[in-house]
């Protein structure tokens, strides 16, 4: 329960008013980019044998406020994100995963999306720990700020967390903290402008993994910095 | 002693779900109010319109172009300084220069008028930073007094028969005696001269963007203009 206490309070520390657009595109650009970040998503865990395990996340988006300045970028994001999963499990306490989506074309848009993770667990009691680094690279090219337009959304990331969970019963809550860093350039078309931006902020988070046999739920929530909060649900198999 | 962490484990669950569905939130700033610059006493660009012009208008108006300034930019309009110059054999032109357009009304409208290469709108941009209508007022202000520096004034005029040469050396051609020259509204070449607006930096910035760009004008020459178009030429138009 202090997690969720945590969480809140992350949430709700104040925002200074009074802004310029760069201040505005520069933060909606972090949160588009921060939404497709590669988060933890699953407790950490240590296993006796080589795993592997295969899961489907989907990221339900929070409502995006796209005004610059006196305009609304038309920024149209999907209201939930869908992500495959792969993850590797080592006996010696490694991890290696990845997501990637290759080349997606949807009405005029174009998507790529990669996202590697490293990670090292080990069990101290009754608790299991993991360190964790990953890395997300993205571009979107598409009609993103006016029909007909060419714009172009790219961005980098890179996080690092720290994550400890428990078992109990068939629950594994869990609990994560983390750092990240990104790069993005926005490139709007119509206007023959090019924001670009850099910035790192904190993370935490906590979930719930449910363990069923050979399968796994978990839900997690996420905190980005103060302002942005988001969820994701999954669903995966370990073979 | 599971059944009770088990029930503890129930309790977070559901708190967490309930946590769930109000947790997804992203504050992205685009309601913020934008940020306002506040002027004591008269306006001038050394009396906060300098503050104001760079923090709305200077991040794109500046040379080289700016990365978030869009591609089609005017490559001459510096306002992160007051006086036009030459900058690498190239003029510059600075914050003297844009008077008569925030006169003419490019704060809440396209200016599309002057025989010009680009067919400015409304400023700033969209996505600009907005002004705030106290903001626009001080521009305003600052523009009918003939957007001066300082509250120093205007140095004394000079000689107005050095004054009419210079005149006829093109000024005449855009403004005619003064009271402008245009084929129809939409194609001015040079506005009516505003008295308060014939300072003479203004004269040395039109002299270098439109008449001279290599030799600008001494002082001198400057005040010999000014005195001339204030004393014989706005009071005798027809
Ligand atoms: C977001 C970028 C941006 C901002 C901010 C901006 N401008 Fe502009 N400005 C432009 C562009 C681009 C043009 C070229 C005309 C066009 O595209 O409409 C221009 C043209 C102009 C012109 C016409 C110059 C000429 O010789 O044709 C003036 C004057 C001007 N701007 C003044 C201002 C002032 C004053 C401000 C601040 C209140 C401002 N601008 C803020 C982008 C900007
Ligand atoms: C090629 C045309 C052209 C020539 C030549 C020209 N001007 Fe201008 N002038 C303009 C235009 C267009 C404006 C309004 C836009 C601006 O201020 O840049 C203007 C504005 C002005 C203003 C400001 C008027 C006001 O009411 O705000 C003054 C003063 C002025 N010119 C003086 C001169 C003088 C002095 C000369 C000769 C050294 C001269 N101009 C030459 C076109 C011209």
């Amino acid at each position: 329960m202090r997690w969720i206490v945590l969480g809140f309070l992350l949430s709700l520390s104040g925002l200074v008013g009074q802004t310029t657009f760069q201040e505005q595109a520069d933060r909606l650009q972090n949160i588009n980019a921060y939404l497709l970040d590669f988060r933890p998503a699953a407790a950490p865990d240590v296993v006796e044998k080589i795993t592997l395990e295969g899961a489907f996340d989907l990221y339900p988006q929070p409502s995006i406020n796209t005004r610059i300045g006196a305009k609304d970028e038309p920024l149209d994001p999907p209201s939930v994100v869908p992500k495959l999963r792969g993850r590797l499990l080592l006996p010696q306490g490694w991890m290696l995963g990845g997501t990637y989506v290759p080349g997606i074309e949807f009405q005029d848009y174009k998507a790529d999306y990669i996202s590697l993770e490293l990670g090292y667990r080990v069990r101290i009691g009754k608790y299991d720990a993991g360190l964790r680094a990953s890395y997300a690279d993205g571009d979107v090219e598409g009609p993103i700020t006016e029909n007909g337009a060419t714009d172009e959304f790219t961005f980098s990331n890179v996080g690092f967390d720290l994550s400890v969970g428990r078992q109990f019963g068939q629950f594994k809550p869990y609990l994560f903290v983390g750092q990240n860093e990104i790069e993005t350039e926005l490139l709007i078309e119509e206007d023959g402008a090019l924001l670009d931006n850099e910035d790192d902020a904190p993370y935490a988070g906590l979930g719930v993994t449910y363990i069923h046999g050979s399968w796994r739920l978990n839900f997690e929530q996420n905190f980005t910095d103060d302002y942005l909060a988001f969820i994701s649900v999954s669903a995966g198999y370990r073979f | 002693m599971y059944g009770t962490t088990n029930k503890q484990v129930a309790v977070c669950l559901l708190l967490l779900l309930t946590g769930l569905t109000a947790c997804s939130d992203a504050d992205t700033l685009g309601d913020e109010p934008p940020r306002e610059v506040v002027i004591n006493g008269a306006p001038t660009w050394e009396n906060g319109i300098g503050e104001l012009v760079q923090l709305k208008c200077g991040y794109c108006h500046a040379v080289p172009r700016p990365p978030i300034a869009p591609e089609n930019i005017v490559t001459d309009l510096d306002l992160n300084t007051y006086d036009t110059r030459i900058v690498d054999g190239q003029v510059i032109r600075g914050a003297d220069s844009i008077g008569r357009w925030i006169y003419d009304g490019i704060l809440d409208q396209a200016v599309p008028y002057y025989d010009d290469t680009s067919q400015p709108r409304q400023m700033p941009l969209d996505y600009g930073t907005p002004l705030t209508e106290a903001e626009k007022g001080l521009l305003l202000t600052w523009s009918e007094a003939g957007a001066p520096r300082n509250a120093a004034g205007e140095p004394p005029p000079g000689d107005k028969s050095v004054g009419l040469g210079l005149y006829f050396q093109g000024c005449d051609g855009c403004h005619n005696i003064g009271d402008g020259l245009a084929l129809d509204e939409n194609t001015v070449f040079g506005p009516a001269l505003r008295p308060a607006a014939v300072t003479q930096a203004k004269i040395k910035s039109m002299w270098l963007e439109r008449i001279n760009p290599s030799e600008p004008l001494s002082d001198d020459q400057a005040a010999a203009l000014q005195a001339y178009i204030l004393e014989d030429l706005l009071p005798n138009l027809p």
